[in-house]
């Protein structure tokens, strides 16, 4: 049993189609009244279904066209429709013989029973009595069918002008809706790439969304991509991107996801705004409210946040952390004195002094009156006895506050992570009593918790004293120690070293001293003692017509960042008359970590003028091939430490084999450090580093005791 | 404008002083006990200072004292006024470091005069 659909409106042909193939019915639809003729015409059917109004040829028409074709005008004629019917229509449409006029819409079950019936009373011979024989005159019907399907058509423009109408308000009321929360919309492909910019900021179409999630900051990079991933609808993701001006924009975006009809995800739609405004806004919130406004300094809750940070690197990379508690003494005064604006200014000028002392990383933060702290990050006791000291001499300059000059000194107290304690809180407590302390003591001081600490900070000032007075006292001399060829046992040079004999004290051991000296500019002065002494030693040599070695001199690497370092060694070269190349400058590989200009300026200029330049220490830790060749490098010392372990240690020996090599492919001279025993200086001659240095030869020894060594060698050329 | 500082316990005293002072075009600040006097003289010093001999804290060659010993306080000019101008005091004084003393009750004519000769001398 094979019926025929004839509907224009898809919804209502689909329905019929899928409610009578379930039936068990075989059926056939077309969307006009001319497709269905011409099928008919080819093939048979056993009902037809039609609509009335249709394109290219309406339902009445198709049932005149099959009424008056004697092999089609059997089969049963249903009309099902809904519009604008009136008693005409179904008038008209039993005169054109039609079996049945049903109107839109109908249960189903009603519908499949008409259908049912239809086909039953057609089978049983008791279809319409008229069909195909309409009596009338021609003219007259098809007056009457052209009236008829022209009052459906105006009615149908003007209910479709209606509509439109309604459509044209509705989509404008949600493009009000839209642009007032939104200022632009977007569209992107499958691959999540933003194809449709309407509005929206330049530059922004050469993105994708996911390029946009790594950028996200309202949720995370990770949460925007899975959204993405999961084609799931977004809203309010704040992202940003930098446009074609090259201006950092931040964007707040939300998406629906798009799919064809089979489900397949093609792309995102969604709508856009500019908030960097409303993002630099909250920034500036933010700032404020963690920052003093007076000094733009953070304020006491940044302060927390930045010190349990310090305390938790500290902790990883194992290294001290200290904090500083500063109190201006008499700030009250000035402020009852001379009024609140002049204390405002003089908290300003105050903290300008200390920045102006403390290292880039050192954090200083105002936790309101005159009470300051400063986190010190892997900042040694040293450091920070330094910094207290610089600070309190920085404020020993009075403050030119409404024309009148303030004296007002600090207090400083210091307490040290994880010495005094691991817990920043109590850190905070003790590095209070510290200060409290030194106010105490008569202000404008400083105190560390740890009364230890104190005494050694005091020891450390009484070393740096003592080292000024060892100058004027003429308590330093110089000592030297031979360099020889280990298989003739010949003298090739000599390292010239610091020696300080105090008269109270004795000889104290460089390393008592050298270190703290290196803290300022102490150690520049002992570099040019040094140069000056080994100078005048060799002129005096020289005057007593003794061949001289070649002599090293140590410079630190404090002194290597000196302005004035080369222009000091030349000079002191020319004064005695010594030719630049019988003095050999010796630095720590340490030295040149630090590779600031002036350090690059220095380095170039030792060469320039004339010095070789030997690396103290080598392998010890930073060791880089890139400083041999930057710099020119003459001479390598093996560091003692892998002398030391020549004979216990495969993996010394190794290493020395290996900086023999090294040294020999790059031409450089090698120098054994530390050597004390003829097993050391065996094995090092094995692996082809014959100079050597060190106490199985001869320790630093006088100017006087060198000399024999000198006559000696110049008896054996 | 120069800016003197009077230490000075006594309110008429002090008021009287100001008066005069500013009248004659000087600004002024002041303390009322010895102590805050001594703070404010090294912290915030003056072009010269006034000073009352008797306080009720620590007295005026006590704060004088103390003031010279500081090195902020060695140079200020600081004039001493008195009502009892024993010799032996006055000696003390001057002994101390005081510039030059006036005396008590001063004379609202001529104090002005006095402490300007006084601090012409310092000059």
């Amino acid at each position: 049993m094979k019926i025929l659909i004839a509907e224009d409106d898809e919804n209502s042909r689909h329905l019929l189609e899928d409610v009578l193939f379930s039936e068990g019915y075989d059926v056939v639809s077309f969307d006009n009244g001319l497709k269905a003729l011409s099928y008919l015409q080819v093939e048979p059917v056993d009902l037809i279904v039609s609509d009335i109004l249709m394109p290219e040829l309406d339902g009445y028409g198709l049932c005149r066209a099959l009424k008056q074709n004697i092999s089609l005008q059997k089969i049963p004629f249903i009309f099902y429709t809904a519009t604008y019917t009136t008693a005409q229509d179904e008038r008209f449409a039993i005169a054109l013989g039609a079996n049945k006029f049903l109107i839109k819409p109908m249960l189903m079950p009603d519908f499949l029973k008409v259908i049912k019936d239809v086909i039953d009373s057609d089978e049983a011979g008791r279809g319409p009595k008229n069909r195909g024989l309409y009596r009338g005159s021609p003219l007259k019907l098809d007056k009457q069918h052209a009236d008829l399907v022209r009052g459906k058509l105006d009615k149908k423009l003007i209910e479709l002008n209606e509509e439109r109408s309604k459509l044209i308000e509705s989509e404008a009321r949600f493009r009000d809706f839209a642009e007032a929360s939104a200022d632009w919309f977007w569209e992107s492909n499958e691959q999540h790439k933003i194809n449709v910019l309407i509005g929206g900021p330049a530059g922004l179409n050469f993105y994708t969304l996911t390029d946009l999630a790594e950028a996200c900051h309202s949720h995370s990079s990770n949460e925007m991509l899975k959204t993405l991933q999961a084609h799931k609808r977004f809203s309010d993701f704040v992202v940003h991107f930098t446009d074609e001006l090259g201006k950092l924009v931040y964007l707040r975006v939300s998406g629906k996801p798009l799919f064809e009809l089979n489900g397949k995800f093609i792309g995102y739609r969604g709508v856009g705004r500019d908030v960097s405004e409303m993002v630099a806004l909250n920034r500036k919130v933010e700032f404020l409210a963690s920052h003093d406004d007076l000094t733009g300094l953070p304020n006491r809750s940044l302060f927390r946040q930045r010190l349990e940070h310090a305390i938790a690197k500290a902790e990883r990379t194992n290294s001290q952390v200290l904090l500083l508690f500063f109190d201006l003494d008499k700030f009250k005064l000035v402020n009852d004195t001379l009024g609140h604006e002049a204390g405002d200014q003089l908290l300003i000028m105050a903290t300008k002094r200390i920045s102006e002392k403390a290292r880039a990383t050192d954090a200083l933060c105002r936790l309101g009156g005159d009470e300051f702290v400063m986190v010190m990050e892997g900042a040694s006791p040293q450091d920070g006895h330094r910094l207290v000291r610089d600070i309190i001499t920085a404020f020993s300059t009075p403050f030119d506050i409404k024309q009148q000059k303030v004296y007002c000194t600090t207090s400083i107290g210091v307490s040290v992570y994880p010495d005094d304690t691991t817990d920043p809180q109590t850190l905070m407590v003790y590095a209070d009593l510290a200060m409290y302390r030194a106010k105490q003591n008569g202000r404008n001081d400083f105190e560390f918790y740890t009364s230890n600490l104190n005494f050694i900070a005091h020891q450390w000032l009484d070393m740096e004293n003592g080292i000024r007075h060892a100058f004027k006292e003429d308590q330093f001399f110089v000592v030297f120690q031979p360099q020889v060829e280990n298989t003739k046992n010949q003298l090739i040079g000599m390292e010239v070293l610091l020696r300080w004999r105090h008269p109270e004290r004795g000889l104290i051991p460089p390393l008592e001293f050298i270190k703290i000296a290196e803290q300022s500019a102490l150690i520049n002065q002992i570099g040019e003692f040094v140069t000056d002494a080994a100078c005048k030693q060799i002129r005096a040599w020289l005057d007593k017509g003794l061949s001289v070695p070649r002599v090293s001199i140590n410079i630190s690497a404090r002194h290597l960042r000196s302005q004035t370092l080369v222009k000091t060694l030349t000079a002191t070269a020319l004064k005695y008359g010594i030719e630049p190349n019988m003095l050999c400058i010796e630095i720590t590989e340490h030295a040149l970590l630090e590779e600031g200009d002036v350090v690059k300026k220095n380095m170039r200029e030792i060469k320039a003028a004339g010095f070789s330049i030997s690396l103290d220490d080598f392998g010890m830790g930073h060791s880089s091939l890139l400083y041999l060749k930057r710099w020119a490098v003459d001479e390598v010392k093996i560091d003692r430490s892998f002398v030391d372990g020549l004979l216990n240690s495969a993996e010394d020996r190794v290493i020395v084999k290996a900086i023999v090599a090294l040294g020999d492919a790059l031409g450089l001279q090698l120098v054994g450090e530390g050597v004390e025993n003829q097993m050391q200086a065996d094995i090092l001659a094995a692996s082809g580093c014959k100079n050597v240095q060190g106490y199985f030869y001869s320790p630093p020894i006088e100017a006087k005791e060198m000399e024999t060594w000198l006559k000696k060698n110049g008896l054996k050329k | 404008m120069k800016t003197a500082l009077i230490i000075e316990d006594n309110d008429n005293n002090l008021e009287l002083i100001r008066f005069i002072l500013e009248k004659a075009g000087y600004n002024t600040r002041f303390a009322m006990t010895g102590l805050e006097g001594v703070q404010q003289a090294l912290t915030i010093p003056p072009d010269f200072i006034i000073l009352d001999i008797q306080l009720p804290d620590i007295n005026g060659l006590e704060v004088l004292k103390r003031i010279r010993a500081h090195p902020v306080g060695a140079v200020v000019p600081i004039i001493a006024m008195t009502s009892y101008a024993m010799a032996g005091d006055r000696e003390k004084l001057l002994g101390e470091g005081c510039t030059a003393y006036i005396e008590k009750p001063i004379d609202p004519a001529s104090v002005v005069a006095q402490i300007e000769k006084a601090l012409g001398k310092e000059r």
